[in-house]
């Protein structure tokens, strides 16, 4: 048992790094990072691309907009539907060589294992990773 | 009392929503072919079953490049939602911190924190959901951080699975199952355990306006934000800061004591005593009932036992794999209780005049159709 005080020292990182395990899944921890910055990274893109597509919404909508303007902005639900499209679309996109490679590997089912797994032993007793 | 989000902020969470989807639309369903038509069968193939079975399926899922990527993208927005859930929230912490003093000085329920409270070691020892900073962690005075976090996040997570915005969905369906399996009970006294930011404790304060409805939890942030959003609400709970395992309540003090996605985040052991404590605080006819996530051991594929290994192990729910495959009518029956059932009930947005929905173990669904619950009577 720890007490609250003991316990609660705030520390910014404490506020914002989960305690326990830090796992990684793949053999060179580099991938796992690498996936992570790349995740992150197209949520930039697509917040981007929603702003963008504020701006373009309030140009025609007023002629001219501010910064404020696009802070304010609230899509309709026709818009928000819009968008949620284009976002879907755009994830689509930059994920589309996995989709491709999870995809074919679901269709081929037992018999094109072979081309993604590393050998033919059973998985009993195999390395995790 | 919800934290406000800019046109930024909205976009990231919209993002983080969306490449959930994707993880569980497009990996998930690849993962599940492979594992069940694949992996599982060539481990049953080599003679094992039961959980030596269960841990050749994993370590056979974890040598595949799909299931790795599974398990990063499955990581990787479980952190963002929390990221950009706190983003939001620091921005405006002072406000929101503000607003709690507003409300605390002239509200209606109570508010009663005990600084020397000990946490439990389940608690502390690593934070549940990777949700970083847990339930307790304090930034500043009067903090309310973790759980505005948590309203956030709830609505990020889940979209409208839990209610929209105020996600009030499970304690409805708890309502529901309670006014189904025991539509006489006298209700003056209500107690919810673990209550977190009082999400699931606003509809019985809503539905009971005649009855005293009091809330516990470990955690003050989560409560001092529990007590200001109730408010906001026009709901009136007693919220306290106790430990479920030990509180103060007098004997016999509650006619019904509820909690809700709570026991999968304890133990073995105090998942017992929580149970003893229940039916300490009970009045003979008394009644407990607990909502839990809507998975069970025995109704598990092979993918889907994956998938629970994944949430206890790096999802950080240790008790997740214990919880859906424990006995729990048995340990209700050893803590004293009678009439001890357990089974699925359908998820209802209202739980006044619900259809009947409560169905066995055996005849339930994985997943937000209906919720798993265990109910007993206190003779």
């Amino acid at each position: 048992m720890t007490t609250m005080a003991e316990e609660n020292v705030y520390d910014k990182m404490r506020a914002r790094v989960p305690k326990g395990e830090r796992p990684t899944f793949f053999a060179d921890p580099s991938i796992d990072r690498l996936w992570w910055v790349m995740l992150a990274m197209l949520g930039e893109v697509t917040t981007l691309r929603d702003r963008l597509d504020a701006h373009e919404r309030l140009a025609s909508r007023h002629g001219l907009y501010t910064a404020a303007d696009v802070d304010a902005f609230e899509p309709t639900p026709d818009e928000a539907q819009a968008r949620a499209e284009q976002r879907e679309r755009l994830v689509e996109r930059t994920l589309r060589s996995i989709t491709i490679e999870v995809e074919a590997a679901r269709r081929a089912g037992s018999s094109g294992q072979a081309r993604v797994q590393e050998s033919d032993e059973p998985p009993v007793g195999r390395a995790a990773r | 009392m919800l934290a406000d989000l800019s046109h930024d902020e909205a976009s990231r969470q919209a993002y983080a929503a969306t490449l959930r989807g994707y993880t569980m639309r497009v990996l998930d369903d690849a993962n599940a072919v492979i594992c069940d038509q694949v992996v599982a069968p060539e481990v049953a193939s080599c003679g094992l079953a039961g959980r030596d079975a269960d841990r050749a399926v994993i370590a056979g899922m974890e040598a595949r490049d799909e299931h790795r990527l599974w398990q990063v993208f499955s990581q990787t927005w479980q952190d963002l939602i929390w990221h950009y859930c706190m983003d939001s929230v620091d921005r405006q912490l002072p406000s929101l911190v503000d607003r709690f003093r507003q409300i605390d000085a002239d509200a209606k329920g109570t508010l009663t924190l005990d600084p020397g409270l000990p946490l439990p070691r389940y608690q502390t020892a690593a934070d549940n959901h990777r949700f970083p900073g847990s339930y307790y962690t304090e930034t500043c005075d009067d903090d309310v951080r973790q759980g505005a976090v948590l309203d956030r996040a709830a609505h990020t997570y889940m979209g409208n699975q839990l209610g929209g915005e105020i996600h009030d969905r499970r304690g409805h369906t708890l309502i529901s199952h309670v006014r189904e399996r025991f539509p006489h009970l006298k209700t003056e006294r209500i107690l919810d355990i673990g209550c977190q930011n009082g999400a699931s404790t606003v509809p019985w304060a809503r539905l009971y306006p005649d009855a005293d409805v009091h809330a516990i939890d470990t955690a003050a942030p989560v409560l001092r934000y529990a007590h200001a959003r109730s408010e906001s609400l026009g709901a009136t709970v007693h919220y306290a800061q106790q430990d479920a395992e030990h509180t103060d309540f007098p004997d016999g003090f509650f006619d019904l004591v509820v909690s809700h996605v709570m026991l999968h985040e304890t133990t073995h052991p105090a998942l017992r005593t929580i149970f003893h404590e229940c039916h300490r605080l009970l009045r003979p006819g008394g009644v407990m009932a607990h909502l839990e996530v809507p998975f069970r051991q025995e109704l598990m594929t092979p993918w889907t036992k994956v998938k629970s290994a994944r949430e206890g192990r790096y999802n950080q729910e240790p008790f997740w794999i214990g919880l859906t495959g424990a006995d729990l009518v048995g340990i209700a029956e050893a803590a004293g209780f009678v009439e001890a059932r357990m089974g699925f009930q359908s998820t209802v947005s209202s739980g006044i005049d619900a259809p009947r929905g409560f169905v066995p173990v055996s005849d339930g669904k994985s997943d937000l159709s209906n919720w798993f619950v265990v109910s007993a009577v206190k003779a």
